[in-house]
């Protein structure tokens, strides 16, 4: 699938400064003769509207976008959200406006093209952070999807069933490697709670995956605890809020226990250990 | 504002160039014999170079000597060698002395320095910077390239049709001497679009005469003769016959020709093989006969207008006319054809000989010269007080009024300036004038409309600026740009289906010039001195089709030689790609994580195909199919197989066709085959073949439910909400055996895996023949036979006594002793470049 990132033609109207409640069909064909006029003159591959690089192609577009005048009401609600449009024009890059979208979204003027457009930049948002193991806004997505409905549209569905399927194979992955230090990079998004919340804000039909990933991540830790404790214990304690299957929750509690136990007894030792040194240290003095 | 104002139609048989001049278009004609049309003909006579007619005379006389087509093999690596001298020349070559011929045409003194010359709309890359090349080798410094069917829609549009007539939907079909293209045209509000367009380059008159040889000709001189080995001989260069072909093939033209205005001709000529006594051929051809010739070719290309309606969703009905381009137009049947076939009125009201570089003058009557001739040479932008001008302004309009804008340099204080239309219809009035200005100027309808911009100092006093006259024509159609043709791709990489994929860049029909930065990520690490690289892999093409079945343009390689430090996977490389409006591309790439810079312009010029290359490829594309159609029936995919089947016997048409080629061919057929490859291996990727992890995984998936579904049926004792449970799990099967991703199909068969360890773990029946399968494992199977030996013992023991936890116990333990023996699948190198 092929996503488009909405583009707002009203930054055009807007270096023109054009009062986008009077436009027309006649303006709108006098200011792509300026527009094109202005590729002319500077023999440039792209001109600056508003602080943005356009080529001809893309005036060209957004001159057709305004000439669909049905649209116009969609382009004005996003063009008054700032932060809204910057999402929708940019989903990968910008951050994900979550209360920004709930109060917006809930409006009666909204309309089903604008709806539309932010569900899009939510896939899009959504594909690229999975991808990238990065929990903080797929879970916030997702949360919005469960509020608005649009969670089951196949498109969603079929991007956190390929990336949760995708995670499984990645931790086994891991877990089947020779641990290495440079590994905890690649495994930083287990520490984080971010991840966990995401993986609870599932549905149903997306259980049996969590759990696979629950069984996985179980798996590691316990191969990683004689090797990196810390890393462990890190991974552990997040890993507590995830709500899976009751037996690897109990699982997931007495390891978490386990581990930390373990930590304290090293630590003691380690206190022994200390202190033995300072009394030789004070003996041999004497 | 300069312009170009010339426009060369440089045609696989005949080339034309024209003027824009005044609102008008003149043909040019030779100054010796007064033809519009210069044939696309090169004969040398000694140091003697001959071009057009006089050219074609020789063919007869001295065949080897003389070269004709070229522009079918431009951008090949295909070298013509002139026996009379010994040279080589490369396609580019004679084009240019072709283009140089044209030049020859204008009667003025001065010659052009700028050109746009037109190209078929499907030339890729290569033969666009080919025709480029021949171009500048003819002199020309600038060279804009235009699409065929633009420019004739251009000529038809603004020569034969009124504003009430236009409107709506047109298709262009121009077959040509060497060339075929189809173009949808929208005329809507005084605004002429190309939506899209369909071609092949190796299809045109120049195939047809080669049916009358193969298939009329070469028969009859067999039957008279005697020589069976012909049409093996034939069209081999340095063969017995190399020079009775160039002679068949002129005359074939001359029969085809002859029957688009009689219903028979006569063919005559004489079989002459050296040491042999000569023989008079002579014979009939009517025209049913070379219909019935020609019916494929011709139906060939109306499943080129099919594919461009579907592809736009336009129905036959929607389209206004068909207008008729191409000297192969002329031919009744092709005409007949069309129109029965499609049921749209055919138009030939443009006159297909000249349409092309008439359109083409008036694209350049409304394109500007490049900047520095427009300053340079023209000179009218510098004025004797300095201040200088530039303008800029649409030339040619449908609408009534026009914007004219300009900036100023060095411009004095309190300046005022007005535009007049010289013949007093339109006055700007006195305005301030400030660095840049514009006015929107009323124009005078169906003529050239002339403006004179007078700039006043704060004195009031004129301030010269030379000839400045602002030439407007109303009346014509502009064009915003030309359409890019085919997607541009960039290689990335597929870690999901452990694959690359085509990332559309810029899709097809966009407006050239285009320019677009890109942000990728790293998708795996490259260590500073090693031999891992990056790869920066540019394709035309399709981008729905795996990177393998476009074209690469250029790539650019970064190893781990030429990186400062690690470059760490995730982190940034931003890519900027432009492509200039005669297809020029340049990439330049930053990456970010060790700030270095790498940039190329990529302008390939040649591309060489070789015939047992080509064959390998058709055979491994042969072999890649038919182990899909193996992969779908096991999955029962039939329609899918159907699919795969109507592929399958194209390519082996082609795999046929290649067994017939010699590298040393004279004709195309090497070239026409190589295009219909990858037009082949296009259609099989676009239906999502190119994916094998997804289709081991569906064979997987099948394997497995046939053998739940036998457990099924043949243990009774299975539990009854097991049996729920399963009936309930493979309802959607069908569903989600459709997936095209392989994680998704990944989590279906791991639901199945799941569910058979719980019936395993709940039948004794299966678990009983589960274990005697596996304890008769061969000892290389196990991790620690031993172990395993004691297990076995343990497991017969719990067997007999008929104990179903405890034999539980020992499969399970078992089971975790066996190796694991599932072959990894390969993972592929890839780009570097995340999707």
């Amino acid at each position: 699938m092929l996503y488009l990132n909405y583009q707002s033609p009203l930054y055009i109207l807007d270096d023109f400064e054009i009062d986008v409640k009077t436009i027309n069909f006649e303006e709108i064909v006098r200011l792509r003769k300026k527009l094109l006029a202005e590729f002319n003159l500077s023999g440039e591959t792209t001109i600056a509207i508003k602080n943005k690089q356009y080529t001809k192609d893309e005036v060209i577009k957004q001159i057709d976008a305004l000439k669909n005048l049905d649209d116009l009401e969609t382009h004005i609600l996003l063009f008054r959200n700032p932060e809204l449009l910057n999402f929708c024009e940019n989903p990968k890059k910008a951050h994900n406006p979550a209360k920004v979208l709930k109060a917006f979204f809930d409006k009666p003027e909204i309309t089903e093209k604008c709806k539309q457009i932010i569900v899009d930049a939510e896939l899009q948002a959504l594909k690229y952070h999975l991808n990238n193991l990065d929990f903080l806004w797929p879970h916030e997505i997702i949360k919005f999807f469960n509020r608005t409905g649009y969670l089951y549209a196949d498109e969603a569905s079929n991007i956190i069933d390929a990336n949760l399927l995708y995670l499984v194979d990645y931790i086994d992955e891991i877990n089947e490697d020779n641990y290495a230090e440079q590994d905890q990079a690649r495994m930083r998004f287990l520490k984080t709670l971010d991840f966990y919340f995401f993986l609870n804000e599932m549905q149903e039909d997306f259980f049996d995956i969590r759990d696979s990933i629950a069984g996985s991540i179980i798996n590691l830790t316990v191969r990683l605890q004689p090797v990196d404790l810390d890393f462990v214990k890190n991974v552990s304690r997040p890993l507590r809020q995830l709500e899976c299957e009751p037996v690897n929750m109990q699982l997931i509690k007495s390891n978490h226990q386990a581990f930390h136990s373990k930590k304290s007894i090293d630590i003691h030792w380690f206190w022994y250990a200390l202190g033995f040194l300072l009394l030789r240290g004070c003996l041999s003095a004497i | 504002m300069k312009t170009i104002d010339f426009g060369i139609d440089l045609g696989t048989t005949n080339s034309l160039i024209a003027k824009f001049e005044n609102g008008k278009v003149e043909v040019f004609k030779n100054p010796v014999g007064f033809k519009e049309t210069l044939p696309s003909c090169v004969a040398f006579r000694g140091e003697r170079i001959i071009i057009g007619d006089k050219a074609r005379e020789y063919i007869v006389k001295d065949p080897l000597n003389v070269f004709t087509s070229f522009k079918r093999k431009m951008g090949s690596s295909e070298r013509y060698l002139v026996p009379s001298i010994m040279s080589y020349y490369s396609p580019s070559d004679l084009s240019s002395i072709v283009l140089k011929e044209l030049k020859n045409f204008i009667p003025t003194v001065e010659k052009p320095k700028s050109i746009v010359i037109t190209i078929p709309a499907s030339f890729d890359t290569v033969q666009c910077n080919a025709t480029k090349e021949a171009g500048k080798l003819a002199g020309f410094e600038e060279v804009v390239l235009l699409q065929e069917p633009i420019a004739a829609s251009l000529a038809f549009f603004n020569e034969k049709m009124n504003d009430a007539e236009s409107l709506g939907k047109w298709l262009v079909y121009d077959l040509g001497g060497g060339t075929f293209d189809i173009a949808l045209i929208t005329i809507d509000n005084d605004e002429m679009r190309v939506v899209d367009h369909e071609g092949d380059n190796f299809l045109g008159g120049v195939d047809l005469d080669q049916l009358i040889v193969n298939q009329i000709i070469l028969p009859k001189i067999k039957e008279l003769t005697g020589k069976e080995d012909i049409d093996q001989l034939i069209n081999q260069r340095n063969g017995p016959y190399e020079k009775l072909y160039y002679i068949l093939l002129l005359k074939a033209e001359e029969a085809k020709k002859e029957l688009s205005v009689r219903d028979d001709v006569e063919v005559e000529f004489t079989f002459e093989v050296e040491g042999q006594d000569a023989l008079d051929i002579y014979f009939e051809i009517n025209r049913q006969t070379f219909e019935k010739l020609i019916e494929d070719k011709i139906d060939y290309t109306l499943a080129f207008i099919q594919k461009l309606f579907d592809r736009n969703h336009i129905k036959n009905a929607e389209i206004k006319n068909v207008i008729l381009i191409g000297g192969s137009t002329l031919i009744p049947y092709v005409r007949k054809r069309i129109e029965e076939s499609t049921g749209i009125s055919i138009n030939f009201s443009a006159d297909p000989t000249t349409a092309v570089a008439v359109g083409a003058a008036y694209y350049a009557g409304a394109k500007r010269k490049s900047a520095t001739e427009d300053i340079i040479e023209t000179g009218v932008t510098e004025v004797e007080s300095t201040v200088k001008l530039k303008t800029a302004y649409n030339k040619t309009t449908r609408d009534m009024e026009e914007y004219v804008t300009g900036v100023f340099e060095n411009l004095p204080p309190n300046c005022t300036y007005r535009i007049i239309r010289n013949d007093g219809g339109y006055d700007s009035g006195v305005k301030n004038a400030s660095e840049k200005i514009g006015e929107f100027v009323l124009l005078k309808s169906n003529c050239v409309n002339f403006f004179t911009l007078k700039l006043y100092d704060d004195k009031n006093n004129e301030i010269p600026l030379g000839n400045k006259s602002i030439e407007i024509t109303q009346g014509l159609f502009s064009l915003y740009g030309q359409t890019l043709p085919e997607d541009i791709c960039l290689e990335v990489d597929d870690i999901n289906n452990n694959s690359t994929l085509s990332e559309v860049i810029f899709s097809r029909n966009s407006i050239l010039p285009l320019k677009k930065t890109i942000f990728k990520e790293l998708s795996r690490t490259i260590r500073k001195g090693s031999t891992d690289s990056l790869i920066i892999n540019i394709l035309e093409g399709n981008q729905a089709v795996h990177p393998s079945a476009n074209k690469v343009i250029g790539v650019i390689e970064i190893n781990g030689n030429m990186i400062a430090s690690d470059l760490v996977m995730g982190s940034d490389v931003e890519i900027t790609i432009e492509i200039s409006e005669s297809r020029e591309i340049s990439v330049k790439a930053i990456l970010t994580f060790t700030n270095q810079t790498f940039d190329q312009i990529f302008n390939p010029k040649e591309k060489y195909i070789s015939v047992s290359k080509l064959r390998e490829e058709l055979k491994t594309l042969n072999n890649e199919i038919n182990r899909s159609i193996e992969k779908v029936l096991e999955v029962d995919d039939y329609e899918k197989a159907d699919e795969l089947n109507e592929i399958l016997l194209a390519n082996t048409e082609l795999m046929n066709e290649s067994g017939k080629l010699r590298d040393n061919d004279i004709d195309e057929r090497k070239y026409q085959l190589e295009e219909q490859k990858r037009k082949v291996a296009e259609k099989y990727y676009s239906i999502g073949m190119n994916n094998s992890p997804v289709y081991e995984k569906k064979e997987q998936i099948q394997n497995l439910k046939n053998y739940i579904d036998f457990v099924m049926s043949y243990h009774n004792d299975v539990a009854l909400n097991l049996k729920e449970e399963y009936i309930e799990m493979i309802q959607s099967h069908n569903e989600s055996i459709k997936a095209t991703n392989h994680y998704q199909l990944n989590a279906y068969y791991i639901r199945l895996d799941k569910f058979y360890g719980k019936l395993v773990f709940a039948t004794p029946s299966l678990l009983v023949s589960n274990y005697m399968y596996i304890k008769d494992f061969p000892e290389n199977h196990y991790k620690n036979y031993n172990k395993a030996k004691a297990l076995i013992d343990k497991g017969d023991k719990a067997l007999e006594k008929e104990n179903h936890n405890e034999l539980l116990a020992v499969y399970k333990e078992l089971w975790q002793e066996l190796k694991d023996t599932t072959s990894e699948i390969e993972k592929i190198k890839g780009t570097g470049l995340g999707s």
